[in-house]
């Protein structure tokens, strides 16, 4: 089996998992006791607003036809109209996309920084001093709130040595950069101690296996035994460990986005809360499911695509 | 007389574990000449593949040489930079393992596993350290190397998987091939195959051979001299003929009794009982004592010293009286 | 020995923060919600330990108050995830057939979903509050459960002693309460220990928010949220909030691991 034929059956794979996100972000909304459109705006109700709504909801007709037509819509790139400010949510959510973006990518790249290095050196001298330090941070690390590690961070970085923006996103690109790295900082600080575990455990394996001592038998250099034979193989760790991850990474982004005022998806959706803006609710939800897929989809495919076994098996 | 290539001296080795420092090797001393075949047999926990990693430099994290001397063409190697014995160790043996799919890296090709030496350390070109790698894939008999060379470890079978892992061994052109059980987890039959490219290996190009396993018919088969390890040390030495004939160490004896008669009609299963002594504890007299048919209360008070005996060395204060077992045995059997 | 001493430091621990909670009426004087509009954002006194914030509530009542929020929710928010998860992971490994991957096709979906965003849209339905938070964690927390014990069962299931209580004819109940259940379920209490911290974060994070716990009641997230004005004046304002999450965390990590050695061996 070739490399293609695995992205295929990949693909097919996650079919099923995007029907059950439809029907899931589809019944959220059926989820809701009693009329759903006066408890969709609260204290917003104006007839109006709840005609919209019962017509968005087509609440009067059979529930396989307003799912049919739920999918109709999504399928012609439609998650509706929301009701602040009328402007499609798939545009919004779209105008969002950089700081998203630019965040995930930020956030992933910095914790793969922290998290490697630390489990290498880890693992490199197992029980040793830097060991003992190592394994200490999934202890204390997993228990810090992503909130307080940002708050943190701007009372370190931002206020006591300005280094870095605290909140917003600026204008320019390297201002985009200097915005979002206190953000990507606490959701690394965030991921660090959950990919240090695994990945120390990793490292542990790959430097004791044989494979390693028929490298060192044969005489190669110590630095091109860490390079190509460890690290090729701590990257698919690597890989693996994050793709089992996105969901908890792409959920605290939300907060994040939050703490640092950063105006991305995250921050629409919670803003939308505050307004009773349902349908940006219903889509940024779903947005961020089919994010949490592609990534999923994405570091599985580099995966099979840097480890020759996946793909052959 | 020449210098031996390897020689090592009075070597001990420690292992840390949950239950305190384990003296892995107690004092373990050969020679190794170009040319040799030496089978060291000995029961799983003996310490015969910690003493080939422990010469080769391949000792894990929680293990260390604690004291005595290895010498590779004549060099104390702990006295050598670290780039040069590099060098000279490679140059001297190569080493293949029993599990041979964990011993070569699943993410590489075999070719460029096979060509890295050649290209990264003797400073071929590309081109040359293909070509070397293609050489060696044909020469461990895999045919058809070129469409081969791609192939990664998990594509091939269990037995072109050891021959790939001997190619990688050989390639730094080594005098001596270390043998960690490389046969244990085979097929009898591509056991066989792999055993007859060892002595092919051997009498081609003059490949010497320490040859690790708990087979004696592998020994046997391959090797010229055996060296019997109990508990952290030989405790038999000398010619697999002379050896299997006539042993002259009590353990040796119970191993030889123990192993299955490829001959006799019937199998008769035959085990040692009793453990061996559990090596983070001092060993006080002989270790084998407890479980020997020979010994007496002088053996469980002082450790026998490896000592000339007839045609071989041993271990052992009963050695003398080796001729005796055999006639007993045949009244009354060994326990 | 030494995996003893990590579960009884981390129990000591927990257990001090757990008796804090409890009698926070004996320890302190002050009511948490209490205002002193004259005497707002206060150094450390002797009558305030921690100062006062900004509405002149007193911090360190605040805290020991909160502890009682946070760790009650989050004990209680893993509780049903874990029976849900569990008996669905013995049933899904035991059974198999369709049964098996249809539940598994649920378990995919979920995994989809970012927590903090389901239970951002789950608070957007139900409106802000405990019901909310215990709904969201539920609704997504079985899922690891499930899989824990699912795994361990598919294991099990070929191991001798399951092979004997089923040729003995017991049950299929009997044999899966008293011979399987216990065989596969420490995986799972192991890492509801991280979970109770996980669903804590969540609650700090959802408080932070103003989508958790609604004010004034006393709550950490609340708390990290209403200090961060004065970060540079009043620093411990946010940050001592944090750190009970982070002592938390700590003492549950200590436990989980005391806990793996004494239970996986």
């Amino acid at each position: 089996m070739g490399y293609l034929t695995y992205v295929g059956k990949r693909l097919i794979q996650t079919l099923p998992v995007l029907f059950g996100i439809s029907v899931a972000v589809f019944t959220i909304v059926h989820l809701i006791p009693g009329d759903p459109a006066d408890v969709l705006l609260g204290q917003n109700a104006t007839p109006e607003r709840v005609k919209l709504i019962n017509h968005q909801l087509g609440i009067d007709r059979p529930i396989l036809i307003q799912y049919i037509n739920f999918i109709k819509d999504l399928f012609q790139g439609s998650l509706g109209t929301s009701f602040s400010n009328k402007e499609p949510v798939t545009k919004l959510i779209l105008g969002r996309l950089p700081e998203t973006g630019m965040l995930l990518t930020g956030g992933i790249i910095l914790s793969i920084l922290i998290a490697l290095p630390l489990s290498i050196l880890a693992a490199s001298k197992r029980g040793a001093m830097r060991d003992q330090l190592v394994r200490a941070i999934p202890i204390i690390g997993l228990g810090m709130p992503q909130v307080w590690i940002g708050v943190m961070l701007i009372l370190l970085f931002g206020l006591k040595f300005p280094l870095f923006p605290v909140s917003g996103f600026g204008d320019t690109f390297p201002e985009h950069l200097r915005s979002i790295f206190l953000p990507s900082l606490t959701i690394a600080i965030l991921l660090s101690p959950i990919l240090i575990r695994s990945l120390r455990a990793s490292m542990l394996e790959i430097l004791d296996s044989d494979y390693i001592l028929t490298a060192r038998a044969k005489g190669i250099s110590q630095t091109r035994i860490t390079f190509v034979h460890v690290l090729r193989n701590a990257v698919i760790a690597s890989v693996t460990v994050l793709g089992i991850n996105v969901a908890y990474l792409v959920g605290s982004m939300v907060i994040v986005e939050r703490v640092f005022v950063i105006p991305g998806t995250g921050s629409l959706m919670i803003d939308a809360i505050a307004r009773r803006d349902y349908p940006i609710v219903q889509g940024v939800t779903l947005y961020f499911a089919l994010v949490v897929v592609l990534v999923n989809l994405l570091t599985d495919l580099i995966h099979a695509a840097l480890d020759p076994r996946v793909a052959l098996k | 007389m020449s210098t031996p290539l390897i020689s090592v001296e009075n070597l001990c080795v420690e292992i840390k574990t949950n239950r305190g420092l384990l003296q892995a090797i107690r004092g373990v001393s050969f020679d190794i000449d170009s040319g040799d075949s030496i089978g060291i047999v000995g029961e799983s926990g003996s310490g015969k593949s910690i003493t080939l990693k422990a010469v080769l430099g391949l000792l894990p994290n929680n293990a260390h040489v604690s004291s005595g001397k290895i010498y590779f063409a004549g060099q104390d190697i702990a006295k050598l930079e670290k780039k040069a014995r590099r060098a000279l160790l490679s140059e001297t043996a190569g080493m293949i393992f029993q599990d041979a799919i964990a011993a070569l890296n699943p993410v590489i090709t075999i070719g460029n596993q096979i060509a890295e030496v050649p290209r990264y350390r003797l400073g071929q070109s590309a081109s040359q350290s293909r070509q070397t790698a293609l050489k060696l894939i044909e020469q461990v008999g895999i045919s058809d190397a070129e469409s081969r060379f791609d192939l990664y470890p998990h594509q091939l079978s269990g037995g072109l998987r050891q021959r790939v892992a001997i190619a990688i061994a050989l390639s730094a052109s080594p005098k001596i091939l270390f043998c960690d059980e490389p046969t244990t987890a085979l097929d009898v039959t591509i056991q066989a195959q792999v055993l007859r490219l060892l002595l092919e290996l051997r009498r081609n190009s003059g490949l010497g051979i320490v040859f690790v396993t708990h087979d004696l018919a592998v020994v046997n088969e391959i090797c010229d001299e055996i060296k019997v390890m109990y508990a952290g040390r030989f405790v038999e030495s000398g010619t697999v003929d002379s050896t299997f004939n006539n042993p002259t160490h009590p353990y040796t004896y119970s191993l030889l009794k123990a192993a299955p008669d490829p001959d006799a009609s019937v199998h008769r299963l035959f085990s040692i009982s009793g453990e061996a002594p559990n090596l983070s504890e001092p060993v006080v007299g002989c270790p084998f004592a407890p479980r020997c048919f020979a010994g007496d209360t002088h053996c469980l008070t002082s450790e026998p010293e490896l000592l000339k005996i007839a045609h071989s060395e041993s271990a052992c204060f009963k050695s003398k009286d080796h001729d005796k077992w055999a006639a007993s045995d045949s009244k009354s059997g060994v326990k | 020995m030494k995996s003893l001493k990590t579960l009884y430091i981390g129990a000591g621990i927990l257990g001090t923060l757990v008796l804090a909670a409890i009698f926070a009426p004996l320890i302190t004087s002050y009511d948490p919600t209490e205002q002193d509009l004259l005497q707002t954002l206060s150094g450390p006194t002797s009558a305030h330990w921690l100062g006062t914030d900004a509405l002149g509530r007193d911090v360190f009542s605040r805290l020991m108050y909160g502890a009682r929020v946070d760790l009650t929710i989050g004990v209680l928010a893993v509780l049903l995830p874990f029976i849900i998860g569990v008996s669905l992971g013995l049933m899904t490994g035991w059974f198999g057939g369709k049964f098996d991957s249809s539940v598994m096709r649920v378990v995919d979906t979920v995994i989809a979903f970012p927590f903090y965003v389901l239970a951002i849209a789950l608070v957007f339905i139900f409106g802000p509050g405990v019901k909310s938070i215990v709904v969201a964690i539920t609704l997504v927390g079985w899922v690891a459960y499930c899989r824990i014990v699912r795994a361990n069962v598919l294991v099990a299931k070929e191991l001798d002693y399951i092979h004997a209580a089923r040729l003995t004819g017991l049950p299929t109940s009997r044999i899966l309460r008293r011979h399987m259940l216990p065989n596969v379920i420490s995986q799972a209490i192991v890492f509801s220990m991280s979970d109770i911290v996980l669903s804590i974060l969540a609650i700090v994070s959802l408080g932070y928010l103003g989508l958790g716990v609604p004010i004034p009641t006393a709550e950490w997230g609340s708390m990290i949220q209403e200090g961060q004005p004065y970060i540079l004046q009043q620093w411990w304002l946010a940050t001592i909030p944090g750190f009970m999450v982070v002592i938390v965390g700590f003492a549950l990590s200590l436990i989980g691991d005391g806990l793996v050695s004494r239970l996986e061996r």
